[in-house]
């Protein structure tokens, strides 16, 4: 005990508090001065930091769902495998003439739909989130592939591309829908009734319930979001890839639940904040395109992720001891 | 009773925390076979002073003799090595683990090949246990056990090792009747084995029952040490708060008015029986029984936890049915369970998050939520139950029992119930914020609320309620009003028949 205290004190004098306070933010400093240095400035060049940010928006967008999974002492695993299932249905629906809007419609109900299923087998069955969202992924995969025997779908209608490659005001559209996707996220867990439940929820289950919060319900629309922002996504990359694919993006459930981590959230639950997501997402997005840089081994750069993830944690953990 | 040989002695302990001194120059001694009761408000150092003794702080500046020889504990593991071992009140047991793995968690007997050697271990365990005389089977899991019989076993795990010094801090909080008694059978063994015990309790009168000698710590200091005898209760309460206090209790004359709750023949599978009841408004309706006598129970079936088997329930004259506490709180109910840390708040967010949270359940914002008047209200709220805090974006987690109570409290009054279950409301609560919480009742009451109040401190409800009502094996055995009954009458009817008819053949 005293030891540790001593640590803390020492720790506390030693790093500014501004660190004590938003390790993340200094964080995001110190990568933007070290990728800028080390690339001779191409860092910050307009276009780097726009293809960046392009490439990481689908990821960014899942976070966003993840992160209020999460603050429910949740965890969605089922994120990348809905991807590859709305891509599909998406495709499936646009090249067989539904048009635009009816298959962005009904991706996005896959989306809803799978997330209020998993929410359903989590509440009702009490079948801890890790277990059924990762049972729910295995249906989506299965799914997915099930529809054209695991092939691709190509022909996509010109119109669909739009959402992976036109811009708005200089602005890819897949980062305009990030930040529209993140201000959702950060206006309902901040300025909504819903907001407040899910952080009840999340830190204490049994108090929310005798508080009168409809734990059931939170939970269940926690879970539906989830799954809207991986439709979103998977809307995003279809149309970046102009195919739909039973195989898109089988690791970015794990990035979708680094930039999270990364963000700050709580794994317990109940403490955590969209805003630290989005933070997170980028400092990912540089920590990768720094590495792209310096030429570094893309198998490599996974484990380097892979060491981040951990020392935020850690990091995390012991500030929240030090509060 | 002086003669004991003394073990332990603390010489002139300070200890300072950044910012605060937690204790001041405190002396004290133990001598075996000797219960010292240590007591005070929350804050006033206790548990400062026994982590100390235990090595789980180490002091800032003072001396620390055990059996005359100077140490310096640095750590638990010291401590335990010269026999200085704590129960807490939050016990250190594996709940999916056995007793006996439990009892020997430090220590486990190995066979010659250093594998565990479960035979050896279960007997010894149930040996242990024996000497105590209880019926637990060392191969229960602890899960599986009531919470006096885990705090048994982890008496027993402190012993298993020689312990010299035992350290119980607030044992009885979550025991009443028969195991209290059990309990105190154990201290009485210890006691002649020599052991030195530092009793820490909130209930003031178990000191007269079982000390030898009393410690009073206010704000860091040793205010006093004294035998027992030369001590009344009034006297000890005035070194606790520091000030003269007129009265234990606080009671309003407060004029009764009609019926606001009804209850018939209410039953839960298992929980309650045929529960009948009214509660009128202005009124403080006590419930007294055992532990496991169905008072948390008939609380929760009321505030629509539990669904009803069969019955009525009749609030403000309307028929209701509630089917989950969401129903029971937009018909005006507020219910303060037992526990705050699992039930009452949600620690890990804001003061003002946990008061909102009972307003946001009642409908009156639907889905955006207006935040300065709800901040408004909160703050308001804050000031009016006088919970001591920062600022109000404080996790209710840095609040000491007392204000966290205090917040639990304050959310039902955002929420505007009219009707408060309060469970077991000023358990592990100093005295000083009891007697305020006293007063805070009686304010409710006054201005047309009605109270269910659950406690297990009998001198506490007698004072308190207008009536009580006695339950046992979940059903409601006998009414008294106020002043009608004694303290035996009351304990005779929350006694189970069974026991009862036992006890007298």
């Amino acid at each position: 005990m005293n030891s540790s205290s001593t640590v803390q004190e020492r720790v506390k004098a030693k790093i500014p508090s501004a660190l004590a306070q938003n390790p993340r933010l200094v964080m995001f400093v110190v990568l933007v001065i070290v990728s800028t240095v080390l690339s001779k400035g191409v860092f910050l060049s307009p276009s780097n930091i726009h293809n960046m940010l392009r490439q990481y928006a689908t990821i960014g967008i899942m976070a966003v769902g993840q992160t209020v999974v999460i603050l429910l002492a949740g965890v969605d695993l089922s994120q990348g495998s809905m991807m590859a299932l709305v891509s599909m249905v998406v495709a499936y629906l646009n090249v067989n003439g539904f048009g635009l809007i009816l298959p962005l419609l009904a991706g996005l109900l896959v989306g809803a739909l799978g997330g209020l299923f998993s929410g359903t087998i989590i509440t009702r069955a009490k079948v801890p989130p890790f277990i059924a969202t990762l049972a729910m992924a295995s249906i989506c995969r299965g799914l997915a592939t099930l529809m054209t025997q695991s092939r691709p779908i190509y022909g996509l209608s010109k119109e669909l591309l739009v959402f992976g490659r036109d811009t708005i005001g200089g602005l890819g559209i897949q980062v305009v829908i990030w930040i529209c996707v993140g201000l959702l996220g950060i206006f309902l867990i901040t300025r909504t009734v819903y907001g407040r439940g899910v952080y009840a929820v999340g830190g204490n289950e049994q108090s929310a319930h005798l508080s009168g919060i409809n734990v059931q319900r939170v939970k269940l629309l926690g879970y539906a979001f989830s799954g809207i922002c991986a439709a979103i996504a998977a809307i995003v990359i279809t149309s970046r890839m102009d195919m739909g694919g039973p195989y898109v993006n089988a690791n970015d459930n794990v990035q979708s639940i680094a930039s999270v981590v990364i963000g700050g959230t709580s794994f317990a639950g109940g403490r955590g904040t969209v805003s630290g997501t989005i933070l997170g997402t980028v400092i990912i997005a540089m920590i990768n395109n720094l590495m792209n840089l310096m030429l570094i081994n893309p198998y490599i750069q996974q484990g380097i992720i892979g060491a981040i993830i951990v020392i935020t944690v850690t990091l995390n953990h012991r500030r929240a001891k030090v509060e | 009773m002086r003669e004991g040989k003394t073990i332990l002695e603390m010489k002139k302990i300070t200890k300072s925390f950044p910012g605060v001194r937690a204790l001041k120059e405190v002396d004290l001694a133990l001598r075996a076979g000797e219960v010292h009761c240590l007591v005070g408000e929350n804050g006033a150092g206790k548990s400062t002073l026994i982590k100390i003794m235990t090595g789980a702080h180490t002091m800032t500046s003072g001396e620390m003799l055990v059996n005359g020889t100077p140490q310096v504990l640095t750590s638990p593991l010291d401590g335990r090595e010269l026999g200085i071992r704590a129960i807490y009140q939050e016990l250190d047991l594996l709940p999916t683990l056995s007793v006996a793995e439990n009892i020997f968690m430090e220590d486990v007997p190995k066979t010659k090949l250093g594998l565990v050697d479960w035979p050896k271990m279960n007997r010894k365990a149930a040996e242990l246990l024996q000497m105590f005389h209880v019926e637990i089977s060392p191969y229960s899991l602890i899960r599986d056990l009531t919470v006096a019989e885990q705090q048994i076993v982890a008496i027993v795990k402190a012993l298993s090792q020689d312990s010299k010094v035992l350290i119980m801090d607030e044992p009885s909080a979550v025991l009443t009747g028969s195991e209290l008694e059990r309990l105190f059978g154990i201290i009485a063994e210890l006691k002649k084995q020599g052991v030195a015990i530092v009793y820490i309790t909130h209930r003031l009168i178990e000191v007269f029952e079982i000390g030898d000698i009393v410690t009073v710590l206010r704000d860091g200091e040793n205010i006093v040490t004294k035998d027992i005898e030369d001590v009344t209760m009034e006297k000890m309460i005035q070194w606790m708060v520091g000030r003269e206090i007129d009265e234990q209790f606080y009671k309003e004359k407060v004029a009764i008015g009609d019926v606001v709750l009804e209850a018939k023949n209410l039953s839960v599978e298992g929980m309650v029986k045929e529960a009948s009841f009214e509660l009128r408004e202005g009124e403080i309706l006590g419930l007294a029984g055992l532990v496991g006598a169905g008072r948390t129970e008939l609380l929760k079936s009321i505030f629509g936890e539990y669904r009803l088997n069969s019955g009525t329930l009749t609030i403000f004259g309307e028929e209701c049915r509630f089917n989950s506490p969401r129903d029971a709180i937009a018909k005006g109910l507020g219910f303060v369970p037992e526990d705050r840390k699992t039930e009452g708040a949600v620690l890990c967010r804001s003061i003002e998050e946990n008061i909102s949270l009972g307003v946001l359940a009642k409908k009156e914002f639907k889905f955006l939520v207006h935040f300065p008047t709800i901040f408004k209200k909160a703050v308001e709220l804050a000031n009016y139950v006088k919970i001591r805090c920062h600022s109000l974006r404080q996790e209710v987690v840095t609040l000491s029992g007392g204000n966290q109570q205090k917040t639990v409290l304050a959310k039902w009054l955002a929420s505007e119930s009219q009707i408060l279950l309060l469970d077991e409301p000023t358990r592990g609560i100093d005295v000083g914020s009891k007697l305020e919480f006293y007063k805070f009742m009686a304010e409710l009451v006054r201005n047309g609320k009605s109270i269910i109040l659950v406690s297990s401190e009998l001198p506490e409800l007698m004072a308190l309620s207008d009536r009580i009502l006695v339950m046992s094996n979940s059903r409601i055995r006998k009414e008294f009003r106020a002043g009608e009954a004694t303290q035996e009458q009351i304990l005779e009817h929350a006694i189970p028949q069974e026991l009862r008819e036992a006890a007298s053949s």
